[in-house]
């Protein structure tokens, strides 16, 4: 089932693109427009093509989530790998204060500090999120350092680069592959989330975000349901398709 | 014991200068506040550990200072303990009646058809973000029904839609836990021996699967009341309930420095002290289970 929403997925930003009709372009003359073969989708109170909307708003989030997922992993990877005994003993209390405070929280704080824009989003991501996998990295990275193998081979004078390419990055391929995939949802959720509180990150003229337009047209529901639900819909079928469970 | 106060004495170290450190950060440039006034001066930095003695000193003698609006900060915030307590038993009692409940109730009928639509529903509501299923609510039990209030803390109306909206995806949670475990415990082998000595299956679920996962269950849910505790900002504020959630919205908004310290300090106290119960509970479980083992 989950093949069937990524293809349905990949068929609506085909066909979102061939269309050629931009999110941002406001056009009064057709606000509100049904269903029709100009507008497949129809037109929110601006006149903005739904069909762009969700298939943009889609692209945006999976594009923004996929690098800032890569990122939040390579630098708790980089964390954990660190040799030094004491550095791990104080990253681990500043793991436990960040775990302890909401992530959102974190998030917030981070973006009011730096301003808005794609390089606060990320950093603001990475902040409220390494904690979980710098901790699942370093129970990882211990096991492997405790393995024969890698004792032969510090004994036998590896150094600190062979061992972290030879032994600890094939050691974590697997977990990174799981906390990569696992991680996604969430952070394709806290994106919609930023843009329903009005954090806008666009700079890649991708439109509005799907939160965003949730927030835009949630008051006018009964004018033009379409608006709302097409977003709702949008963010649901993302992170279901991304999110693990019965395999089909 | 004394290594257990040490420990929280260091957290509390960092978690404060943190707390802090990261307020005073936000706080800084409150020029543009006053800009219709025409005074454009931002408010002069000052030297950091200096400013965190202050703030230690405020929040043990002072109240925790006053906010931007001249209240004093600790009060202010206790004040909003009780909504966010009323608010996070509402949503813990209805995610253990859906979760575990429900899981428990289709498990004991051994209703597999049930159980897998359930499933996939959980599965649905886990892939919905918590700020859509307060927004659906409102829209079908506000906007169109009428049947319930949008927000406030007047009445328990007041609790029912934020507390389902931040209680279902608990719910979800426990239920998709909650059923696996049961069909796992349903297969082991301990099961099997049990049958063979002639036990029904209804005595061998209530009296040996169950019992099994109790204690599990109440160390979830103890870390999911951790969670709420410490602020549902997105509900409390969708919703406009007065919770402590609200309150760390409205600071950040704000820019309020010290109800933005003072909250950050309670939320990660609140969230470790619930955290260190049930690792606490966990270990006297495990404890018990490898002494019974012996």
């Amino acid at each position: 089932m989950k093949l069937t929403i990524r293809l349905g997925l990949v068929f609506l930003l085909f066909l979102t693109l061939s269309t050629q009709n931009p999110p941002t372009l406001v056009d009064l003359d057709s606000v509100n427009s049904p269903i029709g073969s100009k507008h497949i989708l129809g037109t929110d109170r601006l006149g903005r093509d739904h069909l762009a909307l969700l298939g943009f708003g889609i692209l945006s989030a999976v594009l923004f989530s996929i690098p800032a997922r890569f990122l939040t992993l390579s630098l708790s990877l980089l964390l954990a790998s660190v040799p030094y005994h004491f550095f791990q003993k104080i990253l681990s209390v500043f793991a436990s204060v960040f775990l302890s405070i909401p992530s959102l929280l974190i998030a917030l704080i981070a973006l009011a500090i730096l301003g808005e824009g794609m390089s606060s989003v990320f950093i603001a991501l990475i902040l409220s999120d390494w904690a979980v996998p710098w901790e699942t990295y370093r129970t990882k990275v211990q096991e492997v350092s405790m393995a024969p193998f890698f004792k032969q081979s510090l004994m036998m004078g590896a150094s600190p680069y062979f061992l972290f390419r030879f032994h600890i990055i094939p050691a974590m391929w697997s977990l990174s592959r799981f906390l990569f995939v696992t991680g996604i949802p969430g952070v394709i959720m806290s994106l919609a989330l930023f843009s329903y509180l009005g954090v806008s990150f666009d700079s890649m003229g991708l439109g509005p975000g799907l939160g965003e337009q949730i927030s835009f047209s949630k008051d006018t529901f009964s004018e033009n349901s379409l608006s709302l639900l097409l977003p709702i819909a949008g963010i649901i079928v993302v992170i279901y398709s991304f999110s693990e469970g019965r395999k089909d | 014991m004394k290594n257990s106060i040490f420990r929280f004495l260091i957290f509390f170290l960092i978690l404060s200068w943190i707390a802090f450190s990261l307020s005073s950060y936000r706080a800084q440039d409150q020029g543009y506040i006053f800009a219709e006034t025409g005074n454009f001066e931002s408010v002069p930095k000052q030297n950091l550990i200096l400013g965190y003695m202050i703030f230690i000193k405020q929040l043990f003698w002072d109240w925790g200072g006053t906010t931007i609006s001249g209240e004093l900060v600790v009060p202010f915030l206790a004040e909003r303990l009780i909504p966010t307590l009323a608010l996070s038993t509402f949503a813990l009692l209805f995610a253990i009646l859906f979760g575990i409940f429900g899981a428990v109730l289709l498990a004991s009928y051994q209703s597999n058809f049930s159980i897998l639509i359930f499933r996939r529903f959980a599965e649905l509501i886990l892939a919905t973000p918590i700020f859509i299923i307060g927004v659906m609510l409102l829209l079908v039990f506000f906007y169109q029904l009428e049947w319930l209030p949008p927000g406030g803390f007047s009445s328990p109306l007041h609790l029912i839609l934020p507390g389902i909206t931040l209680g279902s995806r608990i719910a979800a949670r426990l239920f998709l836990f909650t059923s696996k475990e049961i069909e796992k415990e349903r297969n082991s082998e301990y099961v099997f021996v049990l049958e063979s000595r002639g036990m029904s299956e209804k005595f061998i679920f209530w009296r040996a699967i169950l019992p099994k996962l109790q204690p599990l269950l109440s160390v979830m849910v103890l870390l999911e009341l951790a969670g709420l505790l410490s602020g549902a900002m997105v509900v409390e504020e969708l919703f406009f309930y007065p919770g402590i959630g609200k309150a760390l919205y409205y600071s950040i908004r704000s820019m309020d420095l010290n109800l933005l310290a003072v909250s950050i300090c309670y939320s990660g106290c609140v969230f470790y002290f619930l955290m260190e119960m049930g690792r606490y509970w966990n270990n006297r479980i495990l404890g018990e289970g490898i002494e019974a083992h012996n």
